[in-house]
């Protein structure tokens, strides 16, 4: 079971999503995280250990790989990809409680602010990393968010700004959340920010890209 | 004076390698990467309405002193940096370019389902618009030298300490013909990839080195743009 597990993290690593796909090259006609994610299962294997010993492990590497230079965007995506086809199986059993996410993210490019790939980027590495996200899509209003808190009171806030006028918008949103929610990590991201604003507005964190705050994320919520 | 152009996009696609460089590869590529790139500028030709083009504000009309003055009513206060570098200039090209709401449209149904497409015309979207600006200041520079002009850099609002809002200012000064994009309250252009920029012109402008070299802002997204965008 162990090599097994190995195995998915591996193919997790490379974005070997199923044995159809020609992506990696080099893996051709080998068995992809989804069919291996459906033969542990048919083991028996715990769906919590499969996510936790196989599908996250390979996230981490291609994050880890990201961080150190040697791999990009795409590889990043690439892996994802080959996350959420395995966890289409592992769906049912977070219903049932058989697995556990590491916890709830509310994420939104604030109000005023229509970029979105940036979030979304953000989104695929959350989920690989074993995060439930709630994305509020784009022109995410103070209000939005705060509603999204009441619906999930548990969750972490991650607030997208890509332009100078709208990071105003941020402070205004960081101010409301911890005005009604003082213990909610509140992290930022986006270009034109800094870690200098992001502790002036009130935020717990800023973050230059998905790795350093999934990572961030994991260390405080392992 | 204004100049306008509608290409297809086919005139100006980005090479792959060029687009691969912007996501941070290096050679040698990646083959699957490469395709899934050919494939996307392919279709890139059949979701953008390109239009851009640029207005030359009349000769002798413009003053730079620490801010930028048009018919002595200060229009642009772009900060010293920008200043230092249009010195001289006695008119301005206002430059203006978008690939179309088609585009946006089509990367936002992307993102739904699949990531990394939407992420690879990102790129090729950001790339082409940049080339299209490329083209009108090509054209900008010819037309000066023919009057015995020559041409500052381009600067953006939102760049080189230039204040985003002040985009509000070069939409008031564009003529009718080059209302093709849309100013939001949050100084955000629609659709998405558009870029707006200003060159100046005269006789005794000098055209100092470019961006980063000279700007002390260190948390500029130009200059984190090389790794990665949040």
């Amino acid at each position: 079971m162990q090599n097994q597990l190995i195995e998915l993290s591996y193919a997790i690593e490379r974005g070997k999503e199923n044995q159809a796909s020609s992506y990696p090259p080099d893996m051709k006609d080998q068995p992809g995280a989804y069919e291996l994610t459906a033969q542990l299962l048919a083991e028996n294997v715990k769906p919590d250990e499969i996510l936790k010993q196989g599908l996250m492990p390979g996230m981490q590497r291609i994050g880890e790989k990201f961080a150190a230079g040697s791999a990009y965007i795409p590889d990043i995506l690439i892996s994802a990809r080959a996350m959420k086809t395995a966890m289409t199986l592992l769906k049912p059993f977070f219903d049932t409680g058989e697995a556990v996410l590491r916890g709830t993210i509310i994420i939104g490019t604030v109000a005023g602010d229509l970029h979105d790939i940036g979030k979304n980027i953000v989104r695929m590495a959350l989920e690989g990393a074993g995060w439930q996200v709630i994305d509020l899509g784009v022109d995410a209003t103070s209000e939005k968010f705060l509603s999204a808190l009441q619906e999930y009171p548990q969750s972490i806030v991650g607030m997208s700004a890509l332009l100078t006028t709208t990071m105003m918008e941020m402070e205004k949103s960081v101010a409301l959340i911890k005005d009604k929610y003082p213990h909610t990590p509140i992290f930022v991201g986006g270009a034109p920010l800094t870690t200098a604003f992001a502790q002036k507005i009130g935020a717990d964190g800023y973050f230059p890209d998905p790795h350093s705050f999934t990572t961030h994320l994991n260390n405080i919520l392992p | 004076m204004i100049s306008l152009i509608f290409p297809k996009a086919a005139q100006f696609l980005p090479d792959v390698s060029l687009v691969l460089s912007e996501m941070g590869y290096c050679p040698p590529h990646n083959d699957h990467l490469q395709n899934l790139i050919v494939e996307k500028l392919v279709e890139t030709c059949e979701h953008t309405e390109i239009k851009a083009g640029f207005f030359l504000l009349p000769p002798k009309s413009v003053k730079i002193d620490k801010q930028i003055y048009f018919d002595d009513q200060q229009i642009f206060d772009p900060g010293a940096i920008i200043i230092s570098q249009m010195a001289h200039s006695t008119s301005l090209a206002l430059l203006l370019a978008t690939l179309g709401d088609e585009f946006d449209l089509w990367a936002r149904s992307l993102a739904e389902n699949d990531m990394l497409a939407a992420y690879i015309v990102d790129i090729i979207g950001s790339l082409l618009v940049e080339i299209i600006i490329d083209h009108l200041e090509i054209g900008i520079y010819l037309q000066a030298a023919l009057r015995g002009e020559k041409c500052s850099n381009r600067f953006s609002p939102g760049y080189c300490q230039w204040l985003v809002e002040e985009q509000k200012q070069f939409f008031d000064l564009l003529p009718p013909e080059m209302q093709f994009v849309k100013l939001q309250k949050s100084s955000l252009m629609l659709p998405l990839k558009s870029v707006s920029a200003v060159i100046g012109l005269g006789r005794n402008v000098k055209k100092g080195e470019y961006h980063c070299h000279i700007c002390t802002l260190q948390n500029c997204y130009r200059r984190k743009k090389t790794r990665f965008i949040l």
